[in-house]
């Protein structure tokens, strides 16, 4: 060993020993990369899950389950912006080193995700990313742990059935994919369960004024109104409905479980029906209870559906990485194996099954909003 | 009934461009400036209007009105000093200024963000959910406020321009800038002054805007509907803005109702370009004429 040589390995030893940092390669740091907006209009679907998820990191960390490695988060801001969220999981893809990547959170910034993965061989676990076309396309690296608006879709006509029979409905769809693609599978659900739907109009999301549209409804006088886009238009929309005098039940999807839906609406949020995510205390377990506990004292609020998704994604990774590392080796291939693999997963938001093409088997809870708080309407399992 | 509703919601809409694009005028009559910023102080003035309402909810909306817009026109006289005024001094072209409206606009609203965050806010004050019939169809009463205004702001601003000495002042050193000078007028003050009114005005149509809907970073997006309904009007001319914000708003609301309520923004924008292609210069005045 010459001398610089032996001076260089003294200086990375010190520092090393000085900052606290493994020598050898027992310990390992796991790195995830986290894709989300974390900016711009629909920041609350990243930000949320952003916070959520550093909570798991730090709790798995500290319980150990994993031996000597820890897992690191490694966040990127998509701004919802699909080339935004594709560069970024390109990077934690190749010069991160990510074992997996968690997100995206937007369907259509998840699907540039996807693309941008999948030669690379790197899994994806998405918490809220809907668009049923992220599964039907056979990507053996993608999973998510929310429902796709097929099977979504489907809940919602055969809840619909179920608890309000009714005979004719009126659907209003905001214009983009999220919204024409949920609605499609609502309407395709109502057909098979021979419920007649009278229109499926397509609105504009710029807009705020309804009135001339919801006119229509009026006349068309329907049992059920059937709205899928975001709590902001359709705030608007329930707003100006009551405004028309237009008192029918409708189902406005995840909105009613968003407080701002409620502000926006007003008095006429109220009786609104809605599907969402996650609803605090809709789980019955020990470990959903002590999450909502735990969450309420460090937050001083109950758990959004988003925090709860978010929590819940780094949970099942950890719980793959776990299992593949007791089958002996941790690679991007036995992760994502393992994820595929997740039965029964103990989660705080229900229990969570993989299933063969990357979808999900999990409790759907349906609400009501009743004296401005949303409460459980039925859980379908 | 359905017919009716289209006509009224697109007057009520209408309004809204109408009032956002007399600023758009305001500013292009005083200062030969297309200013791109403009939907952004009416978004700044909402939220001025509801941090003054989060402070003290029991405030008139009228007192609220008047200090969300006292407080913007400061900010417009501020960005003049320190953005406009340098710019205009080291002899900007006029598309460099517009560059530098359009960077402002991004800056105030994402600031906005920073400030009130990306979550929409609403003003909790009952005149929200208040709705005054007329012919039996149900209208949020704080559209009859909006009308009222913005008559009362198009007679005062009529007369300013063309009675009063600093109206006229104004337009003379949009004409010509270094001819004004000569002639007395102080053209540092102009800027100033016109940017602290088209500030105040675009606060007002915020907070006036701001009960029916919601307030979010983002609501200046309704800014191209209002500069498309300015120039529909005759860019420049006060009473061509309401003009072409109300049309604006009908032909949106009734086309996109006979053609599918998806379509309306692409009607509304076919109707502009068929309007420009049969009158270059707008539906009123002489339009842009530099």
């Amino acid at each position: 060993m010459t001398k610089s040589k032996f001076y260089r390995l003294l200086l990375t030893a010190s520092v090393a020993s000085f900052l606290g940092l493994p020598l050898g390669a027992q310990a390992e740091d796991i790195k995830i990369g986290f894709v989300g907006p974390l900016s711009g209009p629909v920041a609350v679907y990243g930000s949320e899950p952003l916070q959520a998820s550093r909570v798991a990191v730090e709790e798995i960390n500290a319980s150990g389950v994993l031996g000597d490695d820890k897992l690191v988060l490694i966040p990127a801001d998509s701004t919802a912006n699909p080339a935004q969220a594709a560069q970024a999981a390109r990077r934690m893809a190749l010069s991160d080193e990510v074992m997996v990547i968690v997100g995206g959170h937007t369907s259509a910034e998840t699907q540039a995700v996807t693309e941008a993965t999948r030669p690379l061989k790197v899994p994806v676990l998405s918490s809220l990313a809907q668009d049923s076309k992220l599964t039907s396309v056979g990507n053996e690296w993608f999973a998510r742990i929310c429902l796709s608006t097929d099977l979504w879709g489907n809940a919602i006509a055969r809840w619909l059935k179920e608890k309000h029979a009714p005979k004719t409905v009126y659907m209003l769809s905001r214009n983009d994919g999220y919204g024409q693609s949920l609605g499609n599978s609502i309407a395709a659900g109502l057909k098979s369960e021979g419920i007649e739907i009278l229109a499926n109009v397509a609105y504009d999301p710029q807009t705020k004024e309804f009135k001339p549209m919801l006119a229509e409804v009026q006349k068309a006088n329907p049992d059920f109104i059937v709205i899928s886009g975001f709590y902001t238009d359709t705030g608007l929309m329930v707003k100006q409905m009551a405004e028309l005098g237009i008192d029918k039940p409708y189902f406005n999807n995840t909105a009613p479980a968003i407080p701002q839906f409620k502000e926006i609406a007003g008095p006429a949020s109220e009786g609104a029906y809605g599907a969402t995510y996650y609803l605090p205390g809709s789980i019955d377990s020990p470990k959903a209870a002590a999450f909502v506990e735990a969450w309420t004292k460090r937050a001083g609020k109950a758990p959004s559906q988003y925090e709860g998704m978010g929590y819940d994604a780094i949970y099942v990774v950890a719980d793959a990485i776990r299992r593949a590392k007791e089958k002996g080796e941790v690679t991007r291939e036995t992760v994502r194996d393992a994820i595929y693999a997740t039965k029964d997963f103990d989660g705080v938001t229900g229990k969570i099954t993989i299933t063969e093409n990357g979808d999900v088997k999990r409790p759907l809870p349906f609400i009501q909003l009743k004296d401005g708080k949303p409460v459980l309407d039925t859980l379908v399992e | 009934m359905s017919f009716v509703a289209q006509i009224f919601s697109g007057i009520a809409i209408g309004c809204i461009y109408g009032l956002v694009a007399i600023g758009f005028s305001m500013i292009y009559r005083a200062m030969g400036l297309v200013n791109f910023a403009q939907a952004e102080f009416m978004m700044i003035g909402a939220f001025f209007g509801y941090s003054v309402l989060t402070a003290f909810p029991e405030m008139p909306f009228l007192a609220v009105l008047a200090i969300a817009c006292a407080g913007t026109a400061v900010l417009g006289v501020v960005l003049e000093r320190i953005a406009f005024r340098p710019a205009i001094r080291r002899g900007a072209s006029d598309i460099y200024l517009v560059l530098l409206t359009l960077g402002i606009g991004m800056v105030l609203s994402n600031g906005a963000r920073l400030i009130w965050g990306a979550n929409p806010v609403v003003y909790q004050i009952p005149l929200a959910h208040d709705i005054t019939r007329l012919a039996g169809y149900p209208l949020p009463t704080m559209y009859f406020y909006i009308l009222a205004f913005m008559v009362l702001l198009l007679v005062i601003l009529q007369w300013f321009f063309t009675k009063s000495w600093t109206g006229l002042a104004l337009r003379a050193v949009a004409e010509d800038r270094k001819t004004a000078q000569l002639m007395g007028v102080d053209a540092g003050f102009a800027s100033s002054f016109s940017f602290a009114i088209a500030s105040a005005i675009g606060a007002a149509a915020g907070v006036l805007y701001a009960p029916i809907i919601y307030v979010s970073f983002d609501m200046g997006a309704v800014g191209i509907k209002a500069f498309a309904a300015a120039v529909m009007g005759g860019f420049g001319s006060i009473a061509g803005a309401v003009v072409g914000g109300v049309g604006l708003g009908v032909v949106e609301m009734v086309g996109g109702q006979l053609l599918a309520p998806e379509y309306q923004d692409s009607v509304a924008f076919a109707v502009m370009i068929l309007v420009l292609l049969l009158r270059p210069n707008g539906l009123i005045g002489k339009g842009i004429a530099k």
